[in-house]
């Protein structure tokens, strides 16, 4: 039983990999084969996100996707060039030869980070405080509720089938009191 | 007396013989003095401070009235006594009799009477009777008025009266000269027969005008009687007014009923004095003992006409041969032994039990049917119950085997069974001891006396002391010995304290009076064992239904049980508004408003209480608390409402866990949101590059 789970679960594992993985691996391909120098300045120019990727140990990937994005953005332009200007190989070798690009790009990339960094901490203050407040609408709601319904409300009394205290609250509190 | 609830028609409900009063004549105005004054109706005033003490009966006192519009002016109020249940219902009846030398009755029912801060019953007569023949305490005269004037002015228009009573199947119950007026010369003018109503049955005439049962019971028990006890007691009346002579002067009740049995009722009055002819032959005839022997109606009828009628030889008690000794008396009359044995049970019960009292039947009395009865009896009694009081009960029994007719004597009661309801009334009311009641109704041998008598509707009075022993052995609210008062006595007003003020004789009375009740206080009950007892003997469709609710544990369902009780009376009744006891009801409804869960929903039924109150409908009231799914919505949305705080309660739990927890708590969100951000700023820098790339190339 627990091997037919383990089985099932590397099956799904497995196709989720299968099916992203082809995905990127076809486009690789397709860069690489067709876009050889496109391919040169990617392969330099991400190198920030492949890190980015073998560090975010989460799921979702979500800072890998953060800083892929911007990574991506940095590498834009000089793409942008060779597309519109000389699409070889040597010209992109040359770009690659300019630190001025590496930095621009890998820069670019660290405001990646930095959007992620910047971002997480607010959104996770925001949701902190809404969390507290939220807590404190359920307080109130909770009192709205036993103001309108009684204390036997809570569920904390043993009630007959009407809904009635089967004990009396009020001796319930000279009890405990 | 607080606004009575008015009534849909409006009928009066009580015994009037006025319907002649106009209804187009114009009403005078009427100066009533509250101070000395109350009003009967809205065209009789009863004069509270002039009493007629010449008219008074024992606890009956009598009042002066005043008729107005078409009215006689000059009444007489009878005012009942709550102990003594009245003769409402025969009151309807004796209206119908119309008959100059009987008091006319104008109206009766029920006054609010001051003496008594309460309601009373109430009979107003006519007053033309005069004087009484005798005065009520000298119960025993010598009159020597002459015989052709007691004819005429005497006999005559009693016997018509009788006639005319008989017709609408009255009895009288209380003729002898104490109740018979005159207009105080002897024989001059006919007589007038005064009222019999205002109390039970011969309770307030003496014994000496009771033949020698009714004598022996006890005056509150000796139940309606017949047309021949009438007839007795007019013979009886007779001759007291013709007699010269009394021969049992200074004699007791009990020595004049023991030479009643000796030597006839007829020697017992009349010994001394020598009548001739048509009295003589008349006063043989109504002195019979037997009562089949007594002259009747018709032979009254042929006397009248001038007929001869055949005298009739009164059968002869059984007399037996030697004497049976019992506490030192001798005993040759079984009559004598069956009216004493019952005071001396100890000794009675040695003579029974030793066999002696079998021989004594069998060899001295030498009379079969006696023998059989008594055989029969003592089979019976072997099988009662040895518990305390068996001596009494079998003795009783005993008795009424060697003497049917004689009244049932237990310990302290002696009634004869259509008596026993009125009695047992009079007891609850005096506040007496009711332990003889109680043993009676739970016990076997009343029905074995009951069998034995010549009672009319025997089965009828069978039936009833066998219901009662069956309420007895139940103590549901509407059971017990109040449902036996009211079962016994049809005719009693309700007991409760609660109706202390009131004299309720229906359930139309009772809403009526606890709406005055209501109107005047705050009562705390409203509903006792007797209210249940006397509505369900009156119409169980009042409160039978509700029994289980009135019964409840549960207080709101005693309340609501209540409620709809009291709306079914008003449906019932055809009556509008309770507008006192709606009050009541909406101030009393904190149990049942309990029983709802929702604070809001409480709320608004109260206001809606507040507003249906105001109708004085109770019905509406009872309505509203029976709409199909009040309770189990609320219960309903309740259990939701649970649900809801617990999933509250878990979401609070989750949440603080997550903050107190979690040290990435939000990373995975902000993380999402950094991811678009970060796709925004990356797809805004790769447009700004396309447009400087634009504008350069």
């Amino acid at each position: 039983m627990a091997r037919k789970k383990k089985r099932k679960n590397k099956n799904k594992k497995t196709k989720k990999i299968g099916f992203k993985g082809f995905f990127i691996g076809l486009f690789v391909v397709l860069i690489m084969v067709v876009f050889t120098p496109t391919t040169a300045i990617l392969l330099v120019g991400m190198l920030p996100t492949f890190v980015a990727y073998l560090v975010d140990n989460s799921l979702e990937k979500n800072k890998t996707f953060t800083i892929g994005a911007m990574n991506f953005a940095g590498c834009f332009p000089y793409l942008l060039g060779l597309w519109t200007g000389e699409n070889t190989l040597p010209v992109s070798l040359n770009y690659l030869e300019n630190p001025q690009t590496i930095i621009i790009i890998y820069s670019v990339a660290a405001m990646g980070y930095l959007i992620n960094y910047i971002v997480t901490i607010g959104v996770s203050s925001v949701l902190v405080t809404k969390s507290k407040m939220r807590i404190e609408r359920i307080d109130k709601e909770k009192q709205a509720l036993k103001d309108r319904w009684g204390e036997k409300v809570n569920g904390k009394h043993d009630l007959d089938e009407y809904g009635f205290p089967i004990q009396n609250i009020e001796e319930e509190v000279l009890d405990a009191s | 007396m607080a606004n009575a609830p008015i009534k849909k028609d409006s009928e009066s409900d009580s015994a009037t013989a006025s319907d002649a009063v106009d209804s187009d004549a114009p009403e005078t105005k009427l100066e009533i003095k509250p101070e000395q004054d109350v009003m009967f109706d809205k065209n009789i005033t009863i004069h509270f401070d002039k009493p007629l003490s010449q008219y008074d009966k024992n606890k009956v006192k009598a009042f002066r009235a005043t008729g107005h519009n078409k009215l006689a002016k000059d009444l007489i109020a009878y005012i009942c006594d709550k102990s003594l249940t009245p003769r409402g219902i025969t009151s309807i009846k004796y209206a119908k009799v119309k008959q100059q030398s009987l008091v006319k009755l104008i109206k009766s029912g029920k006054v609010f009477w001051p003496h008594a801060d309460g309601e009373r019953f109430c009979f107003v007569y006519e007053n033309t009777l005069g004087k009484p023949v005798t005065d009520i305490k000298n119960s025993a005269p010598t009159l020597g008025w002459k015989p052709e004037d007691v004819i005429v002015n005497v006999a005559n228009p009693l016997i018509k009266v009788l006639t005319n009573m008989r017709n609408m199947d009255i009895v009288h119950g209380e003729i002898w000269p104490g109740n018979i007026y005159y207009n105080g010369s002897a024989g001059a003018d006919k007589v007038t027969l005064g009222e019999c109503l205002s109390a039970p049955t011969s309770y307030n005439m003496p014994a000496l005008y009771e033949s020698v049962e009714r004598a022996l019971a006890d005056p509150i028990a000796r139940g309606t009687g017949t047309v021949a006890d009438d007839l007795y007691s007019l013979g009886v009346s007779l001759a007291v007014i013709l007699r010269k002579n009394d021969p049992m002067q200074g004699k007791s009740n009990a020595e004049i009923i023991e030479h009643k049995i000796e030597k006839g009722s007829y020697t017992t009055l009349l010994s001394k004095d020598r009548l001739s002819g048509s009295t003589l032959e008349l006063l043989r005839g109504l002195l019979y003992d037997d009562p089949e022997q007594r002259w009747t109606l018709e032979d009254l009828e042929s006397w009248m006409d001038g007929r001869r009628l055949s005298p009739k030889q009164s059968p002869k008690r059984v007399k037996a041969s030697r004497p049976l000794v019992l506490n030192d008396v001798k005993y040759i009359r079984p009559e004598l032994l069956a009216k004493d044995m019952t005071d001396n049970t100890d000794e009675m019960m040695r003579v029974i039990e030793s066999g002696d009292l079998n021989l004594w039947i069998e060899r001295a009395v030498e009379d079969k049917t006696v023998k059989i009865r008594v055989e029969q009896m003592l089979e019976e009694i072997g099988s009662y119950d040895r518990t305390e009081g068996y001596n009494e009960r079998a003795c009783a029994a005993v008795a009424t085997a060697l003497y049917p007719e004689i009244p049932i004597h237990y310990s302290a009661l002696k009634f004869n069974p259509a008596g026993f309801g009125r009695a047992l009334t009079y007891a609850y009311t005096t506040k007496a001891n009711l332990q003889d009641y109680i043993d009676v109704m739970r016990s076997m041998f009343v029905l074995s006396c009951i069998r034995l008598q010549k009672t009319t509707s025997i089965g009828n009075i069978l039936a009833k002391f066998d219901a009662c022993k069956n309420y007895l052995n139940q103590t549901t609210l509407h059971y017990g010995l109040e449902r036996c008062l009211y079962y016994m006595n049809p005719e009693s007003p309700c007991l409760s304290p609660i109706l202390e003020k009131y004299y309720v004789q229906s359930p139309e009375e009772l809403l009526i009076a606890l709406e005055g009740v209501c109107a005047s206080g705050s009562p705390k009950v409203l509903l006792d064992r007797h209210i249940a007892s006397f509505l369900s003997v009156k119409d169980r469709r009042n409160i039978d239904p509700y029994i289980g609710d009135l019964t409840s544990s549960d207080r709101y369902k005693r309340r609501l049980g209540l409620i709809r009780t009291l709306a079914t009376i008003q449906k019932r009744s055809n009556l509008e508004q309770c507008p006192a006891l709606a009050e009541w009801i909406s101030n009393n409804l904190e149990d049942v408003y309990d029983r709802f869960h929702d604070a809001k929903k409480k709320d608004s039924i109260q206001r809606q209480i507040k507003k249906i109150k105001k109708t004085g409908d109770l019905t509406k009231i009872a309505l509203y608390f029976d709409a199909p799914n009040l309770f189990q919505s609320d219960t309903g949305y309740f259990y939701q409402a649970m649900q809801e705080y617990t999933r509250l309660k878990e979401e609070k739990e989750k949440i603080i866990d997550r903050l107190e927890n979690k040290k990435n708590y939000g990373q995975k969100s902000g993380q999402q949101v950094a991811s678009v951000v970060a796709m925004v700023v990356a797809f805004g820098i790769m447009i700004v590059s396309a447009y400087v790339v634009m504008i350069k190339g």
